[in-house]
């Protein structure tokens, strides 16, 4: 177990330093000036003396190996430079996105396990009839509706017709007064993972179903309420779980388009704008903290697999 | 399986041959230009001068609907074309070079695919000039990970078969072996990974449209449209809305009704096991 920890460990550094590299590359290709990222605005006013000097204190006229560590050190020191756009420290721009961005993934990841859990099963045991039908076409629409179009669709329903959910901003107070501004964007996040949670519960329930351990315990006769809740859900239960890591990436990109619509003042809005607005500094530290948000929560994703199910712990990932 | 299709299969089937005969014929069908504003004619709700109506600058829907689905299956097709040519080789040698070649390579597309899609596209978006070939490339460039992993590992699980191990032994070069024995065998899994493939781009060129950073905004496409009415929709102009979304959900299904019976027909079998392939296609 605690090797199979360490080589997941290992091999989540390793990404993330590869990761690191491509961003710090991409930082690299940009139109305009690394030292403007730094100083944002106030590095107009200098002086070209001064512009020299701020090159050779960055590091900028060293190979670019070494500037990759340079700015490497700093990032991990967390001094991700200023905003260009509003001058504020990169750290309390990003700082203030995150509740809301966390808020509205776990909402939705609650959505998402309350809508496929049960349709997943059910399809999964009662394959090829009626009701597997219904399920499989309905999750197939729900993986087919372009997000941004179903916001659209239900902000003019629940909102404007019915005067029920508000369409924008986030509620002032607790949680409990954020409930119902998260609502709506969080289940738009969810449906466009839900169909593809329910394929995957039905197509491992289908597997399961079928294994020889099954039939020996309907031989011992084991009630059949037993045998399903004992034995095929929680087999089946693991995949369906760690899809949850695997997914996160997806749900990040999902929160672009879902908090632009809502003027929600998550992360991925923060992308957003920051991208629009040429502000290079907080975007990139938004890529690096959504990336290093996917590994690390695959790689606990990983550990608390291995720890449920041995025989991961012998197979890292793929072939080797 | 059973031969006889499925009716939503045959539905889907007709659909997207439907879609690709109007798109085709565009010019014919569109009595107006797509891009012709008229001032005396905005937001008009459907009727027999203007099909769909018109939207806030008096632009024919019909029309720029028709246009619209042209450029989203061009961008769809075109960006999956480059991201199955690029994954293909790229998974093909990193499968066939094994080692720490393939160590390397692979942890490459981790690190790519730890970055959610839609922000790799807009960070790339930055790089380049808005228009139809930046869109593909951008698109191409932020897919083209999950069929490398793929095809890698049916490289890897082909190379150890009895046919290779004799192909070596008579001499054969690796660039013999992997052309003529072990992509042509991948076959199956690059035909599934084709058609999600196109419907991933197609949602991806609408998602960034949508954003305002994909095609050019007075240019008809699916998602410019939606932008379009995401402020008049409030107002009551149900139609500049309704049109593209549902062409581009339609699209999208009939899409995802292909692939899944291809892959059943096809008996694609480690595209189901490494549900790793196919899950990074939602990213919405």
């Amino acid at each position: 177990m605690i090797l199979f920890v360490l080589k997941r460990f290992y091999e989540a550094c390793l990404v993330l330093f590869i990761g690191s590299i491509c961003c710090f590359l991409f930082i690299r290709m940009l139109p305009g000036d690394p030292a403007v990222a730094v100083y944002g605005g106030e590095y107009q006013k200098l002086s070209e003396a001064e512009r020299i000097r701020i090159s050779e204190n960055l590091g900028l006229n060293e190979p670019l190996p070494a500037q990759y560590m340079q700015w490497l050190s700093r990032a991990v020191q967390g001094e991700w430079g200023t905003s260009s756009s509003t001058g504020e420290d990169v750290r309390e721009v990003i700082g203030r996105t995150l509740q809301p961005t966390f808020l509205l993934l776990i909402v939705s990841q609650l959505l998402i396990f309350l809508f496929s859990f049960l349709p997943g099963i059910i399809s999964g045991l009662r394959r090829r009839s009626s009701v597997d039908y219904v399920i499989t076409v309905v999750s197939f629409l729900f993986m087919s509706i372009p997000s941004f179009w179903l916001a659209l669709l239900l902000m003019l329903f629940f909102s404007v017709s019915l005067g029920l959910l508000p369409t924008s901003g986030t509620g002032t107070g607790g949680i409990t007064a954020q409930l119902p501004y998260v609502v709506m964007p969080a289940f738009i996040l969810a449906v466009s993972h839900i169909g593809y949670y329910i394929r995957l519960l039905r197509n491992h329930v289908m597997a399961v179903k079928e294994q020889p351990f099954i039939t020996a315990l309907r031989a011992r006769g084991i009630s059949e309420r037993v045998i399903l809740w004992r034995h095929i859900v929680p087999n089946a239960f693991m995949p369906y779980f760690s899809y949850a890591g695997a997914s996160l990436a997806s749900a990040l990109a999902g929160t672009v388009v879902v908090e632009t619509i809502f003027s929600w003042p998550g992360l991925g809005r923060l992308t957003l704008d920051s991208a629009l607005d040429h502000d290079y500094s907080v975007l990139m530290a938004a890529i690096l903290l959504s990336m290093t948000a996917v590994i690390t929560v695959n790689f606990i994703i990983d550990v608390i697999g291995a720890a449920m199910n041995p025989r991961l712990r012998s197979q890292i990932r793929g072939a080797k | 399986m059973n031969r006889t299709l499925a009716w939503e299969v045959k539905l889907a089937f007709f659909y997207m041959a439907g879609l690709i005969l109007l798109t085709a014929a565009a010019p014919v069908l569109s009595v107006y230009d797509p891009q012709a504003v008229d001032m005396n004619h905005v937001l008009e709700p459907p009727s027999r001068t203007h099909l769909l109506g018109t939207d806030e600058l008096g632009r024919d829907s019909w029309s720029r609907l028709l246009h619209g689905g042209r450029v989203s299956l061009l961008a769809g097709t075109a960006a999956m074309i480059v991201s199955v040519i690029a994954g293909t080789l790229y998974g093909a040698v990193s499968g066939f070079a094994g080692g720490v070649i393939d160590r390397l390579l692979m942890r490459i597309v981790d690190a790519l695919l730890s970055i959610p899609g839609l922000i790799l596209m807009i960070g790339l978006q930055l790089l380049v000039k808005p228009g139809m070939l930046s869109i593909i490339f951008v698109i191409s460039f932020t897919s083209w990970m999950v069929a490398a992993r793929l095809i890698r590992t049916e490289i890897i699980m082909l190379k150890k078969e009895v046919f290779i191990q004799a192909s070596t032994v008579l001499g054969a070069s690796a660039f013999h072996l992997l052309f003529r024995h072990l992509l042509p065998r991948c076959w199956p899994t690059i035909a599934v990974l084709s058609v999600s493939g196109i419907s991933h781009a197609i949602l991806a060129e609408a998602t960034l449209s949508f954003l305002g950073i994909g095609i050019p905004p007075h240019e008809p496409s699916w998602g410019n449209m939606l932008m379009g009415a995401q402020g008049f929709l409030l107002g009551g102009a149900w139609w500049l809305a309704v049109f593209p979304g549902v062409s581009l959900m339609l699209t999208i299904l009939s899409i995802l009704f292909i692939g899944d019976w291809l892959q059943d027909r096809l008996k694609v079998p480690h595209l189901r096991k490494e549900s790793a392939g196919w899950k990074r296609f939602v990213w919405k």
